[in-house]
């Protein structure tokens, strides 16, 4: 786990959101590039800097791929601590839009 | 003249319909191997450790798109997420380089400026060219310490200058060696300092 913390840019909130609406279950980088409309170049580089800083943890789906017939996907979820990150994170970004609104 | 006409433009969508075909086609037949290279290519710009990882998610990654377009588009994608994941990875070295550097150059200046001290306060004792080698290790020793700062970036990206992934990538690699060279040369320069300490201490 990192210590520094993932720089909050609108692109990462949009992964953070995609990971948060389905916390119960695991979800591929291909999943969350089609949730989020983010392009391959832009969303591998921010779950990189999520995972290292621990906010989010990945494994292999547990299937051989022999099996499968193809190569195995690798599945995201939100921590504990990323899911703590996130909510102070996306609160800190309403409460100025809520400001923006009323001017 | 309407009627040549005509017949001519039929004509072109005709030849333009087959040669999209055929180019279609052509494109299918092709984009399996251009999808394999693109993704070898990304994973070969990778840092070694993640290389095995990223081979395996990305094919994955791609077989979950639909279309050939759509599959190469992503496929372009991770050339560019594997700069900036190795431009992220040069970064983090350097500057991890840089703070073992500055330990050994801190520790280095603070003998050379021992050793300044003593050849000052010493003049009877040391002989002339030791107390210029002294100076001249001190002053090498400042330059170094100067120089790391202008080749260790720490500033942000903007979009603009995301699109420098590869050639800053490619640059940070040279940073890094430089580093290590430097932190070399340090550690000799230190252990001539000591020496000449060692030398001047024992008059």
């Amino acid at each position: 786990m990192g210590t520094d913390q993932p720089r909050i840019t609108t692109q990462t909130l949009k992964v953070l959101a995609a990971l948060m609406s389905r916390t119960q279950d695991e979800i591929s980088g291909a999943e969350i590039a089609r949730t989020t409309k983010l392009a391959s170049g832009t969303l591998y580089p921010i779950l990189m800097r999520l995972e290292e800083a621990g906010w989010v943890e990945s494994r292999w789906e547990t299937e051989d791929p022999h099996e499968l017939g193809r190569p195995r996907r690798r599945f995201y979820q939100v921590t504990g601590v990323g899911l703590r990150k996130a909510r102070s994170a996306f609160r800190e970004l309403v409460v100025p839009l809520k400001e923006f609104a009323w001017r | 003249m309407a009627l040549i006409t005509g017949l001519g433009l039929i004509a072109v969508s005709i030849l333009t319909a087959a040669l999209s075909r055929i180019l279609a086609e052509e494109m299918g037949a092709w984009n399996p191997s251009i999808i394999r290279g693109l993704i070898k290519l990304a994973v070969g710009r990778l840092p070694e450790g993640r290389r095995e990882r990223f081979q395996e998610e990305w094919q994955s990654h791609v077989n979950e798109v639909p279309g050939q377009i759509g599959k190469l588009l992503v496929a372009v994608g991770f050339l560019l997420a594997a700069y900036k994941l190795a431009w992220s990875d040069w970064r983090n070295r350097a500057r991890e380089r840089r703070v073992s550097f500055l330990v050994v150059v801190d520790e280095a200046l603070s003998n050379a400026t021992r050793l300044v001290n003593l050849t000052l306060s010493h003049k009877d004792l040391v002989p002339l060219e030791r107390a210029e080698q002294a100076r001249l290790l001190l002053s090498e020793l400042q330059e170094s310490r100067n120089h790391l700062y202008a080749v260790t970036p720490d500033t942000r990206l903007t979009w603009i200058l995301n699109l420098l992934h590869p050639v800053k990538a490619h640059r940070l690699a040279g940073t890094v060696e430089q580093i290590e060279h430097q932190t070399k040369r340090i550690k000799q320069l230190n252990s001539r300092i000591r020496n000449l300490l060692g030398e001047l201490e024992r008059k």
